[in-house]
């Protein structure tokens, strides 16, 4: 169901909502745009480009107490938090929670992970300016796409919004709100989702990809594309679908991490052994997991386009690039790892 | 829904010190339910918990065909194991898991059997060779190499005994050059040199092989030139790993995660795995 909704009855839906929610929008925070927990509506805002850091975040975060520790015996830390709203997030960062499932949400369910997905209800709102970075549409989604999403809202540039329902629980929410859209309004609405797919200039070929990074997996060509990297591992932190974690105590604390696949000892063991000793089979990593390995093993690609990776690289690397230059060639051996 | 991080209570039992550093602790589930459910298989693994310090993967060294506890035999080298080497009978630990697939392979029963170890590599195999001896039937003669770099660096050392002993069971301890001492009966030499010496026949045969990775590179290699087939060779791999659960990571070779469709692989597994590990 689509509803046509006033900004000043958003903001109405809003603070009704802050009632029986915590909500999380996106803010103007130190001059970034970040999402946080909100406490009044004119902190939200309608109209910015992307979020430095994606909303998951607040579904696996950067640090999280999973026990404490009592006379040697772990306590699990209530994982379930208040029901949470996220209010205008990006349809790419909603299709990356669809991904991360597979990974938390297989037949081992991570509690905390899937506490946090249940209490949360999940309001989009449509990309219109999609930035030469972005490149959602060769992954499955797309300035406008619901995927994901309890609700989607479309901004008609006259500060009027259409909100389409995706599921029973987005539908409640907007029950009874503004009014039904008409024929014009969904033309306009039509016509906003063509110019923002229009502005992503680059469609990207991810078979392709694939194909390369199976065949060139042996290929001298990575001794170079890696050297430009300074291995940061700022791509992996701020990659909606980059879920690698490390588990370590603190005191009698037992503590979840984000960890990156660039950091030498993201592999390495105590005994000084290290499967991927070089920066180049750490470069190599990433690319595979994401459009290889995750690609055969769950079958889609482990990344939905949104272009942090490109916009916060301190050394420039724009992966499209990389990825593009692995020279074809017939099947390496060994390349099907 | 049960929580798959979770450390279960468990109480050591007993504490051998096998050599200088490396100790075996025997432990059993405070939880006596768990602990007479606690179903595993040799070549498992488990995550050790000591709160407050960290968590390891450690593989079980005991047999399943030995119930009512587990043993995890562990060197001292980080902090975990360091920690773990600091503990007293009666101490509370955690244990979760087990995880990871076994030396079961399809095709282990009714082979002869050559198992390969060297220093502390011998713990998942005496987890296996424990569990052919007592189901001695299903298997035909075992041959068990061994290796340390000094005749104090052997593990389970009255085992040891008790395995050359046994009737169908052919034992051969090595140990590097220099590291003999005067009473030394065995072999001198690197386990792949006395592995091609004791040159078991590859006829009806597996090969199961443990030690540091350098070892494991020239025992494949030497049992290859011994006529073994890659899918005669059987391994377990070490990773670092945080889940045990496929999903922190880090233990991939390729698209295949230790420590879900690992540790165990036969050669010719990784050589279908590929160049992540050749490399």
């Amino acid at each position: 169901m689509k509803r046509l909704l006033k900004k000043d009855e958003l903001e109405k839906m809003v603070a009704d909502l802050m009632e029986n929610y915590d909500v999380i929008a996106p803010v103007l925070k130190e001059e970034l745009i970040a999402f946080q927990p909100i406490t009044r509506t004119d902190q939200i805002l309608w109209d910015y480009p992307n979020s430095l850091k994606p909303v998951k975040e607040f579904f696996l975060p950067p640090r999280e107490v999973l026990f404490r520790f009592k006379q040697g015996k772990a306590e699990p830390m209530s994982p379930a938090p208040k029901k949470r709203l996220i209010w205008g997030s990006r349809p790419c960062d909603a299709r990356s929670l669809l991904l991360l499932d597979k990974v938390f949400l297989d037949e081992t369910k991570d509690i905390y992970y899937f506490e946090k997905r249940e209490n949360t209800l999940l309001i989009g709102l449509s990309c219109s300016d999609p930035q030469e970075s972005c490149f959602c549409t060769s992954f499955g989604s797309g300035p406008h796409s619901k995927e994901g999403l309890d609700l989607l809202m479309t901004h008609l540039k006259d500060g009027t919004f259409v909100v389409e329902s995706n599921s029973p629980r987005g539908e409640e929410l907007v029950k009874g709100r503004g009014r039904v859209v008409n024929t014009k309004d969904e033309e306009r609405q039509e016509k906003v989702k063509e110019e923002a797919e229009g502005k992503i200039e680059r469609a990207l070929q991810p078979d392709s990809f694939l194909e390369k990074l199976v065949n060139g997996f042996g290929s001298p060509y990575w001794d170079k594309a890696c050297l430009q990297c300074i291995s940061c591992g700022i791509c992996r932190y701020l990659c909606p679908t980059c879920h690698c974690f490390d588990i370590a105590d603190e005191d009698s604390e037992r503590v979840r991490f984000w960890d990156a696949c660039s950091f030498p000892n993201f592999t390495k063991m105590t005994s000084g052994e290290n499967p991927r000793h070089t920066k180049r089979e750490r470069f190599k990593q990433w690319y595979n997991h994401k459009f290889n390995y995750f690609k055969q093993n769950h079958g889609v690609f482990l990344c939905v386009g949104c272009g942090r990776c490109l916009r916060s690289c301190p050394v420039k690397i724009d992966f499209r690039e990389v990825l593009d230059r692995i020279p074809a060639q017939t099947a390496s051996p060994g390349g099907k790892g | 829904m049960e929580n798959i991080y979770l450390p279960h209570p468990a109480i050591i039992k007993e504490i051998i010190q096998e050599t200088k550093d490396v100790k075996t602790l025997t432990l059993t589930f405070e939880d006596e339910g768990l602990q007479k459910n606690f179903a595993y298989l040799p070549g498992q693994f488990v995550e050790f918990s000591i709160g407050g310090v960290g968590e390891a993967p450690f593989c079980l060294a005991s047999s399943p065909t030995r119930p009512g506890y587990i043993q995890c035999t562990t060197k001292k080298a980080g902090k975990v194991t360091q920690a773990i080497h600091d503990l007293e009978v009666g101490d509370r630990v955690g244990i979760r898991g087990p995880y990871g697939n076994s030396f079961l392979l399809e095709g282990l029963k009714g082979k002869n059997l050559v198992l390969v170890g060297g220093g502390i590599g011998l713990a998942p195999l005496r987890s296996l060779i424990q569990y052919v001896l007592d189901e001695k039937d299903d298997y035909g003669k075992i041959v068990i190499i061994y290796g340390a770099k000094t005749t104090e660096d052997l593990v389970y050392k009255k085992e040891l005994e008790e395995w050359g002993k046994s009737p169908g069971v052919e034992l051969v301890l090595t140990v590097d050059p220099g590291g003999e001492d005067k009473e030394w009966k065995g072999e001198i030499g690197l386990v792949p040199s006395i592995l091609e010496k004791v040159n078991p026949s590859p006829d009806k045969r597996m090969l199961i092989t443990c030690g540091p990775p350098i070892m494991i590179k020239f025992v494949l290699f030497t049992a290859a030139k011994m006529g073994y087939q890659p899918k005669q060779i059987v391994t377990t791999l070490e990773r670092k790993m945080k889940c045990g659960l496929g999903k922190c990571g880090r233990c991939n070779i390729g698209r295949t995660y230790i420590c879900q469709d690992g540790p165990v692989f036969t050669y010719k597994q990784l050589e279908d795995l590929g160049a992540d590990y050749l490399a």
